[in-house]
């Protein structure tokens, strides 16, 4: 655009344009557009479409052998008010979310100032506390299936074995432990998250600052308190909007630790809304709750940005 | 601040048995302690799924529990390899994630670069949209996405899915890379049509060869979650020979297939190994690209 060629006008010069030796050529400004059309087009079939698609959806019965639509106007809602397993959900849902991230945060910001130490085989251990955001979710529940498992599972055995428990207990098969458990393996997976996240605003930290401030002979947690805590704050509160977000999102570990069971005690709303499509076939319930997810969603995030664009002001 | 520059003097030394060299020893040995614990506590899981894969049946379904495996054995592999469509899966999840890349690559850094050098409202209401996709549970695009597809015929086929998560990592690609091209100077490419070459081959042949870390980055992030995906995979594909390997091995939970534990951590084992040597040999790039793409968004 800032760059001048020779080119007479002519009227579709907008899109086309005549160079001097004759030849058409196409304007930046088309080029512009035959670049970004396959991603505008993709991201609206795929990632777009879909979101407006479901909120339509959410006003209509829909019959799932012959996909017939009947407008229905709110009953959908209604109906999904009224029932218990959507509360239960909502709440399971809420506890799923704020337990992992308050653990996930504390534990991350405890990890990532101790990986900052100067300790030996701080470079292995960095690789090494990494290793479970790698691994795909299937591959954990399989593993913790495997290590809960109450006759064979690691963990019983062992508690067994130390006199902690007496008989074996089917931790992902009771109702009262079972998110519990859940809860403790999304702890394990996205807590590396928060770490790299951390680690990386650590390592770019003034470090004049803090030995200005440890000359004048501040005591560790002062440094800790006025100098590295506000330095990380941004990125503690971006992480906090990310993570929220994506473990209020999480379907794949929720679901493959226990299939929403047993009882529904796993299932939070991303199963429900699963189980309410393709096992009780009300995809307008469905909808409905996809709608829910999506306003709560708009809401936390609104009311982090707030809070985000403040942590910068007092940074700066 | 005020408050630590009033505290000039340093804290008085304990006294007694508490010296200062000895209370360095303890907080240093309490911090390795932490250390070894954070590092036990990530690699554990992991280690016995390992060890376990290697482990005959009749040793991890003993009486008595061994930590090492009395008799190693790859039996459990064999049987992954030639019982079950685990072969198939590998494939499928491979070509997936290669063309995902491929395509999310491509189409990324061209729109990337259109969002970065031409200023048309219509990109900046675009940009805030892909902000908010990306956001979106895929829980609730699935559902439509699968009528979508149904219409198109394009449900139980690896180009179907290819399409979906072309279309869904498209907004962090998008998002990363335009960060990447905002910081590169208008001047190169300034310089390159000056010498004759086209608005395209000078992005082509000066701007991209400098948002190399960036599309690295987006290449990294792109594969792994491509090979991660199960929702999409479990619900748009649905004949055995099809899935993917997470949405394949997630089906030995569902039935009643159970083979053996050994078997089941034998997958683990080879679905993760990809991604841990993948992440070994590019650490350094995945670190510079989560942290930096994720603060620039």
């Amino acid at each position: 655009m800032t760059v001048m060629t020779k080119t007479t006008k002519t009227a579709a010069g907008k899109w086309l344009r005549r160079r001097e030796n004759g030849q058409f050529e196409i304007t930046d400004r088309t080029l512009a557009v035959l670049m970004i059309l396959p991603a505008v087009i993709l991201i609206g079939a795929f990632a777009i479409y879909p979101v407006l698609q479901g909120f339509a959806a959410s006003f209509f019965r829909i019959e799932s052998a012959t996909l017939a639509m009947t407008f229905t106007g709110l009953s959908n809602y209604k109906d999904l008010f009224g029932d218990s397993l959507f509360w239960e959900s909502l709440g399971r849902t809420l506890v799923w979310t704020a337990a992992t991230i308050l653990v996930q945060i504390s534990v991350g910001l405890g990890i990532s100032l101790l990986l900052h130490q100067e300790l030996r085989g701080r470079n292995l251990a960095r690789g090494l506390v990494l290793f479970p955001y790698l691994i795909p979710a299937v591959v954990i529940a399989v593993t913790w299936r495997f290590i809960l498992d109450p006759t064979l599972g690691v963990f019983n055995r062992t508690m067994l074995e130390w006199g902690l428990i007496d008989r074996p207990i089917a931790f992902l098969a009771s109702k009262s432990t079972a998110l519990l458990f859940v809860i403790i393996g999304g702890i394990w997976k996205y807590t590396p998250f928060v770490v790299i996240m951390l680690l990386a605003r650590l390592q770019v930290i003034p470090v004049d600052l803090e030995e200005a401030a440890q000359i004048d002979g501040a005591t560790r947690w002062q440094v800790f308190r006025h100098i590295t805590l506000p330095w990380l704050m941004p990125v503690i509160v971006i992480t906090l909007l990310l993570r929220t977000i994506w473990m209020f999102n999480e379907f794949d570990m929720v679901y493959l630790f226990a299939f929403g069971g047993p009882l529904f005690g796993t299932t939070t709303l991303p199963v429900l809304v699963r189980y309410l499509a393709f096992d009780a076939r009300q995809i307008g319930m469905a909808a409905a709750t996809s709608s829910v997810m999506v306003v709560i969603l708009m809401t936390m995030s609104w009311g982090y940005f707030q809070f985000y664009n403040r942590a910068e002001a007092n940074l700066n | 601040m005020t408050q630590i520059a009033a505290r000039r003097e340093r804290p008085l030394p304990p006294s007694g048995i508490l010296t200062p060299r000895l209370l360095k020893r303890v907080r240093r040995s309490i911090l390795y302690a932490l250390l070894l614990l954070a590092v036990f506590w990530s690699v554990f899981p992991l280690f016995w799924v390992f060890i376990s894969s290697i482990k005959p049946d009749t040793e991890t379904y003993a009486f008595e529990q061994t930590v090492w495996p009395q008799n190693p054995t790859i039996a459990n592999y064999v049987t992954l390899f030639r019982i079950t469509d685990f072969t198939l899966w590998l494939r499928n999840s491979a070509i997936l994630a290669v063309t995902t890349t491929l395509a999310v690559v491509a189409l990324a850094s061209m729109g990337a670069y259109a969002m970065s050098r031409f200023k048309f409202r219509f990109f900046e209401y675009f940009g805030r949209l892909t902000l908010l996709a990306y956001m979106m549970p895929p829980i609730i695009l699935v559902v439509p996405i699968f009528f979508i597809l149904f219409k198109i015929k394009l449900t139980n086929s690896l180009l179907g899915l290819l399409l979906v998560y072309t279309g869904t990592r498209l907004p962090f690609g998008l998002w990363l890379l335009r960060s990447y091209f905002q910081g590169i100077p208008l001047e190169l490419e300034e310089a390159a049509m000056v010498d004759g070459a086209t608005r395209f081959q000078a992005f082509r042949k000066v701007i991209l060869p400098q948002a190399v870390p960036g599309i690295i980055s987006t290449s990294i992030f792109t594969f792994s979650v491509t090979w991660h995906e199960f929702l999409f995979a479990s619900i748009l594909l649905f004949s055995g020979s099809k899935q993917t390997l997470s949405a394949g091995v997630a089906s030995f939970l569902s039935e009643d297939w159970i083979y053996s534990w050994g078997v089941l951590m034998a997958a683990g084992v080879m679905v993760s190994l990809p991604l841990v040597l993948f992440y070994a040999f590019l650490q350094r790039y995945l670190i510079a690209g989560w942290g930096g793409g994720s603060l620039k968004g």
